[in-house]
């Protein structure tokens, strides 16, 4: 019974440390281009994906919101803004969020 | 004679002129307003002409501005050059400002109404959204239980003769609703609070005394008691750049551990796995987020620690004769170090740590304690675990989970009827000191049916077993069998079917098959027991 336990054991660490997570590639769109803006001490205030519920960032993408505030176009493709509003969607205000001690 | 009538004549003379003089100055003073009026007159020819200058002025800009208007920008002539352009123009003019600017403005001043109107509300809908410290939310659960136990049991006859016989019970389509009131309140940008309150019960189950009964129990004046399963308040603070940290204090997120997510198809719930602790717990506790100096994502170590007094019922504190044995504190101390690894996953390394384990809060009618131990020896365990969701951007979700237990039993309670000891136990024993080291561990995985039409169901199916000393700590797990304390064999099988994105319906069917009886406290004894559980349960959360 030991060794099939110590090999299941080292196996859930191999697994565990496999290959380092890299962040989902609408989020990493949103850290760097949006961030580039919206930063502390940047043109914009900074924000997250919880400053609208999910049908105000589905309207926002929509109708094309930004353009108003600045015309941001020429730095995001298509499919940029598309995986940007699916992140921002899934982690909106209104979304069903991860919970534990000390989780933001 | 002559010179009489010289002197009448220069008298007459004067007369008549001094006559004419006052008639004349009579005649001027009478005329005076009169003249008055000319001179106003004239002065608002002047002005009209003065008028009439700027009117030219300004109609010349008003054509220049409507012309721009118009023509978009584009050159307009600057000199007018006959009486007919300027009549030609005006009537421009004219039909420009009736439909154009005109309009424009009316339209503007409506709107400018409007965004007085709104700003009006939305300073009271603004107040109100403010006021709302709290934001709340709720799960509601209706589930039915099927339960089947099957045991075989051994017995002796009069002649010492063994024999085996099997025993059968069922319950069946045992009902119960559960509600969830969930509250989160952002106090400030690093300050947010949890909580959960719950109402967990059978339909229409009557633990109480007439005349109150459940089907009137929200009619009746009673006792205030709700259950308060979580509430607990996180600051978030940064003393250095690379290192944020979370001190986090109250009744804390312990319960639906992971993988419990997956059955109930939710982001994760709780901050140990499953198979590490699932109870409700109080505490405090600090939460290191390493991400910025390790480089891993949502990596954090966290150090917990909770408290549990057996009994705070006589208050002992409030009285002169202070004695021992009914404040039986137990120390628990947590320290977890959690990570994301490859994408959607979560691998965590648990240890638990319980110096002095205390004695159950028993009182029996008519069993009393005999000689109680505040501790009844140590208790460890360290608890690896992984799942991900989404598998390397698959269908599936697995999961898998080991834990080690110490236990050392050391130290006894005994209970009797008067001086008479009944019943002795220990940690894991009948009393001795002993070592109660075990171990469990658990699998599983989950496909996510890619049928756009069935609303993307899921199955999925999950195997634990336990050794024969092994201690769950899962008193608070969301399946009614408590599948992870097993001391044996565990099977669970699962159907889920969203309905829509607030309604889910799911299927289950879980199997338990005992080796050795369970119970923290005595020595587990030999069995062969099998219960089955076959549910249905309706989910809506919003
Ligand atoms: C070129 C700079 C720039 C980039 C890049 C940029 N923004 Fe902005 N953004 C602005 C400015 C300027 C404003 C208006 C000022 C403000 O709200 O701080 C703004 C405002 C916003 C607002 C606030 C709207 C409101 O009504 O309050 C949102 C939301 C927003 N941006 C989202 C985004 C998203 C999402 C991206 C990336 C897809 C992005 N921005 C990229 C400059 C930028």
């Amino acid at each position: 019974m030991r060794r099939p336990i110590v090999v299941f054991a080292a196996f859930l660490l191999c697994a565990g440390f496999l290959s380092s997570a890299r962040a989902e590639e609408g989020e990493q769109i949103f850290t760097a281009k949006c961030g580039s803006c919206h930063r502390s001490g940047g043109e914009a205030a900074v924000f997250g994906p919880t400053k609208y519920a999910i049908v105000q960032w589905e309207r926002f993408f929509k109708k094309n919101k930004h353009a108003k505030l600045k015309d941001i176009s020429a730095q995001f493709s298509e499919t940029d803004l598309q995986a940007v509003r699916n992140y921002l969607a899934a982690h909106a205000a209104d979304s069903d969020k991860p919970q534990a001690v000390g989780l933001r | 004679m002559r010179r009489i009538k010289m002197r009448t004549f220069v008298f007459a003379f004067l007369c008549a002129a001094t006559y004419l003089f006052i008639a004349c100055c009579t005649v001027i003073a009478a005329e005076q307003p009169d003249m008055q009026q000319i001179l106003k007159k004239l002065d608002e020819v002047i002005q009209r002409n003065n008028d009439l200058a700027k009117q030219n002025e300004e109609l010349a800009k008003k054509v220049q501005r409507l012309e721009k208007q118009v023509t978009g920008g584009a050159a307009v002539p600057q000199k007018i050059k006959s009486d007919d352009e300027i009549s030609i123009l005006k009537e421009r003019v004219k039909t420009l400002e009736q439909q154009g600017p005109a309009k424009e403005n009316a339209e503007v001043a409506s709107l400018k109404e409007d965004v007085g109107e709104m700003s009006a509300i939305l300073q009271n809908v603004e107040r109100k959204t403010l006021l709302d410290r709290v934001q709340m939310g709720v799960e509601l659960r209706t589930r039915c239980d099927w339960f089947s136990l099957r045991e075989r049991v051994k017995t002796k006859s009069l002649f010492g003769k063994t024999s085996y016989h099997h025993n059968s019970d069922k319950v069946q389509a045992l009902c119960s609703n559960r509600f969830r009131l969930n509250m989160k309140a952002e106090i400030a940008d690093n300050l947010v609070f949890n909580g959960r309150m719950v109402v967990y019960k059978n339909w229409t189950d009557d633990p109480y005394e007439d005349p109150q009964n459940d089907a009137n129990r929200a009619r009746y004046p009673g006792s205030s008691d709700v259950k308060l399963e979580r509430a607990y308040v996180d600051y978030f603070f940064t003393p250095h750049p690379l290192l944020p940290l979370a001190l986090s204090f109250g009744r804390f997120p312990t319960t639906d551990g992971m993988p419990t997510e997956f059955r109930e198809n939710t982001a994760r719930k709780s901050t140990y796995p499953a198979l590490a602790y699932d109870y409700e717990t109080d505490g405090a506790g600090v939460s290191f987020m390493l991400e910025n100096l390790t480089g891993l994502k949502n990596s954090a170590l966290r150090f917990l620690y909770g408290r549990s007094v057996s009994d705070n019922d006589y208050q002992i504190y409030r009285h002169a004769d202070w004695y021992d044995g009914h404040l039986d504190e137990q120390d628990v101390y947590v320290a977890q170090f959690e990570t994301e690894t490859i994408k959607n996953s979560l691998f965590i390394i648990n240890y638990f740590y319980s110096p002095e384990f205390s004695q159950p809060d028993v009182s029996f009618k008519g069993v009393n304690p005999v000689k109680l131990s505040s501790n009844l020896g140590s208790y460890s365990k360290l608890t690896f675990f992984f799942e991900a969701k989404k598998f390397l951007d698959s269908n599936f979700d697995w999961f898998a989970g080991y834990a080690q237990q110490w236990a050392r039993a050391d130290g006894k309670a005994t209970w009797g009827l008067g001086p008479i000891p009944l019943q002795t136990i220990g940690l894991i024993t009948n009393g001795e000191s002993r070592e109660r080291n075990a171990h469990a561990w658990q699998i599983g995985m989950r496909y996510n049916i890619p049928w756009e039409t069935l609303n993307l169901p899921k199955v999925g199916v999950e195997f634990n077993t336990g050794s024969k000393y092994w201690l769950g700590l899962n008193g608070g797990a969301e399946d009614p069998l408590r599948k992870l304390t097993t001391r044996g064999n565990a099977w669970d099988f699962y159907y889920i079917q969203p309905i829509t994105s607030h309604f889910m319906i799911r299927l289950g069917h879980t199997y338990v098959d005992q080796r050795h009886s369970y119970s923290p406290f005595g020595t587990p004894e030999r069995l062969n027991t099998q219960i089955r559980n076959t549910y249905l349960l309706l989910d809506a959360n919003f």
